[in-house]
């Protein structure tokens, strides 16, 4: 079934009808979260993916007797979450809302198998995928050189 | 007409006030009645210590008094930025080619600033917030190292307030504490919804400037409507000693504003 929210969504603008009706299928929730809220922890089970559609979401790093390091915020529009597409399937860092938050909520294991399934929706659908990640991979690059402090 | 040497003397003059903007930033205010464009740069003297660039930060029409706005890297910030109100500074300028603030009448503007960067930008917005009405939609964005590194908050808070302006502000680290964003300021395009017609003016590092420009060029704006402001090795100011020359040009004078069509190739060389 077409989900509107879904045909709504940055991530997914251009997005052919066929390939929504297929991933309106693996919506499990329209999530939402108060600010302070876990949305993710580090090694949890990765059984989802998040298409946020309103709020601010904190990527954070943790480790013993410090605090926790925010590494990047996402938005609206944003994908949250793509340690559902590799083995072991675990997530890598944490989440937390920073504001008020919602998102359409997708089941990850329908996720995947509706990518074995249809190699043209997987194709788009992990298109769309790698270039968030990419995105993601090239701001971290700008981050780590630290440019500001030269 | 001035000779060279009339050109290269520095007029010494009285500081009238200091304000700390972070820990290693300090915006003097000092007494002075040389017209400026946004975008210029004076030469200030350390009294026994020596020269170095620093671009205008203070309103331009506002008579009698210019602003400088200094980060702590050397001998000779270092002294400046230890200078107390009363102090002696040597000054001579103003130099360089500013903001084609002209160009800007009428337009949708995205100023795109980071680290120390937002000052050399602080006169253009303060002249946009002195007549709005003027000038399209205005978006300032803002990236900084964290937090604590973020310039003229004060200011920000009060051009955010405004109705001719949209503010986004991001930092490369923070801890749980901060509730902006996190990211390279690249990344507060989207929220920000830039009109391709824009003019947009871009200072922080060079790395920074060639992402934003890149990213800015996919939105569909022109070549010739986004404006960089290069930083070299400035040493007279006035284009005969050659410290910075970028290729065929002479920053000091030539720039340090040009057009991303002029600076694209000339970022791109490795030896340059």
């Amino acid at each position: 079934m077409r989900d509107a929210a879904l045909a709504d969504h940055a991530f997914l603008v251009g997005f052919e009808e066929e390939h929504l009706e297929k991933l309106g299928a693996c919506v499990a929730a329209q999530s939402m979260w108060r600010p302070g809220e876990s949305i993710l922890l580090r090694g949890g089970v990765a059984d989802v993916c998040h298409l946020l559609v309103e709020g601010t979401v904190a990527i954070e790093i943790r480790s013993p007797g410090t605090a926790p390091q925010i590494i990047q915020t996402l938005q609206g529009g944003d994908v949250l979450g793509w340690s559902w597409l590799f083995e072991p399937h675990l997530w890598t860092f944490d989440a937390r809302a920073v504001s008020d938050t919602s998102a359409i909520t997708l089941d990850a294991a329908l996720l995947r198998s509706a990518i074995e399934d249809d190699p043209v929706f997987g194709a788009q659908l992990l298109k769309r995928m790698t270039k968030a990640i990419v995105n993601r991979l090239k701001a971290t690059r700008l981050q780590v050189l630290d440019v500001y402090n030269h | 007409m001035s000779t060279t040497i009339e050109r290269l003397a520095a007029t010494w003059t009285r500081v009238a006030a200091t304000r700390r903007e972070t820990a290693d930033t300090v915006t003097l205010t000092i007494e002075s009645d040389q017209p400026f464009r946004p975008g210029q740069f004076d030469m200030l003297t350390a009294l026994g210590v020596g020269e170095c660039p620093v671009s205008h930060s203070g309103h331009p029409r506002i008579a009698g008094v210019h602003e400088h706005t200094i980060r702590r890297v050397g001998a000779v910030t270092n002294a400046l930025t230890a200078i107390k109100p009363g102090d002696t500074v040597g000054i001579r300028g103003p130099y360089g080619r500013g903001w084609p603030m002209e160009d800007l009448v009428g337009s949708d503007i995205v100023v795109i600033a980071g680290g120390i960067g937002l000052a050399p930008l602080r006169p253009v917005i303060l002249a946009l917030e002195s007549d709005p009405g003027s000038y399209g939609r205005a978006a300032l964005l803002v990236g900084a190292r964290t937090p604590e590194d973020i310039q003229f908050t004060s200011d920000l808070d009060r051009w955010n307030a405004s109705s001719a302006m949209d503010v986004f502000v991001t930092v490369d680290r923070a801890d749980e504490t901060w509730v902006g964003s996190v990211g390279v300021v690249t990344r507060l395009l989207d929220p920000a919804a830039i009109n391709p017609e824009s003019i947009a003016l871009l200072c922080g590092p060079e790395i920074m400037m060639r992402f934003a420009a890149t990213d800015l060029l996919a939105l569909g704006l022109d070549p010739d409507r986004i404006y960089v402001s290069l930083e070299r090795n400035m040493e007279c100011g006035i284009g005969l000693c050659g410290h910075c020359q970028l290729g065929p040009m002479f920053v000091c004078w030539q720039g340090p504003v040009v057009p991303w069509s002029v600076a694209a190739d000339l970022m791109r060389v490795p030896e340059l």
